[in-house]
């Protein structure tokens, strides 16, 4: 069975592990908690990846990776860009069906704001619209027009996404030095023990119940001669500690350590 | 394990990339979202049917 460390274990395993020195596999989860200030991973994560940048050890991720990273991503801007229109506009000059969303969704933050101040958290929580509550958002946005056919939705979408994402992406590839592993030969031979094949992937995802993308990550990084795969993700850490083998293992924020040492 | 070159991170990259992220995500609302908005509501006002008296036009023949 795989093993679980926490961020602060990182100098010692460089120590005992030579081998960590020639990379880490990391997973989406921990490159949005390094990139959103809002994650409750978010400062500890910081701190550990300049250590690991310090030391310069190399990250390596796949093409799934990417992937997630621009979906999580645009629905936090979403959220945020839906989030701050509700906050300002006047509710009463929408149309009836939008207003009611625009309300339910202000009694939500109510709702939040109320609790984290009750529970005087140091991470307080943030709200996080679903996919399918970004396009009910969508729907109804696509409906307020002008004369010159402009609509609200676009307009939002021009003004809060725009180009960002991809630029988000672009920075954070250049910045965390990512490398990429994949089914290349040059891969196989320098990263991979053996290719990465469906069927485990799927079986991952029926016996799991991973996500396809976090299937993708995990069976990746067990085909990988990397001993450890850095993530913040409960689900991930648990199908490693429970499909891998030793030397590979995960390492998680201290404090998601401890929610999977309780379960 | 042989590697070519790896690319490695730069420390503090984290910390910028988060603090620019979060300035992009906050821009406030552009003048056209109210404006939009604003005609879309003048718009519906006009498209609203005019109201109609209670009383029946057959009431009114009697």
């Amino acid at each position: 069975m795989s093993q679980l460390w926490g961020y602060s274990d990182l100098y010692n395993l460089i120590d005992q592990r030579p081998n960590l020195k020639l990379g880490m596999m990391i997973d989406t989860n921990l490159l949005i908690a390094a990139t959103y200030d809002s994650d409750e991973n978010y400062e500890k994560t910081k701190e550990f990846l300049d250590l690991v940048f310090e030391n310069e050890i190399p990250l390596y991720c796949n093409v799934n990776v990417k992937a997630e990273f621009l979906e999580i991503h645009r629905r936090i801007i979403f959220t945020e860009a839906i989030v701050g229109f509700a906050e300002v506009i006047e509710i009463g000059k929408l149309p009836p069906t939008l207003a009611s969303k625009i309300t339910t969704l202000n009694n939500r933050i109510t709702r939040i704001e109320k609790k984290n101040t009750e529970e005087n958290l140091n991470s307080p929580k943030v709200l996080r619209l679903s996919e399918a509550e970004i396009k009910d958002f969508k729907l109804e946005m696509l409906r307020v027009s002008n004369s010159g056919g402009e609509n609200l939705w676009y307009e939002l979408c021009e003004l809060r996404v725009g180009d960002k994402i991809s630029s988000l992406w672009e920075e954070t590839k250049e910045g965390f030095g990512l490398n990429f592993i994949g089914t290349r030969k040059e891969d196989q031979d320098n990263h991979l023990k053996h290719e990465p094949d469906w069927n485990r992937a799927t079986a991952l995802m029926e016996k799991q119940g991973l996500s396809s993308a976090d299937a993708m990550i995990v069976n990746m990084f067990l085909a990988s001669k990397f001993d450890l795969l850095i993530t913040s993700d409960n689900e991930v850490a648990i199908a490693i500690l429970k499909n891998g083998n030793i030397p590979q293992g995960c390492i998680v924020p201290e404090r998601v350590k401890i929610i999977i040492q309780g379960m | 394990m042989t590697l070519q070159n790896p690319k490695i991170g730069k420390k503090g990259a984290p910390a910028k990339i988060a603090e620019k992220a979060n300035r992009l995500r906050r821009q406030p609302l552009s003048k056209k979202i109210f404006e939009i908005v604003d005609e879309n509501y003048k718009n519906n006002l006009n498209k609203e049917p005019l109201k109609r008296s209670a009383k029946s036009d057959q009431d009114m023949d009697l």
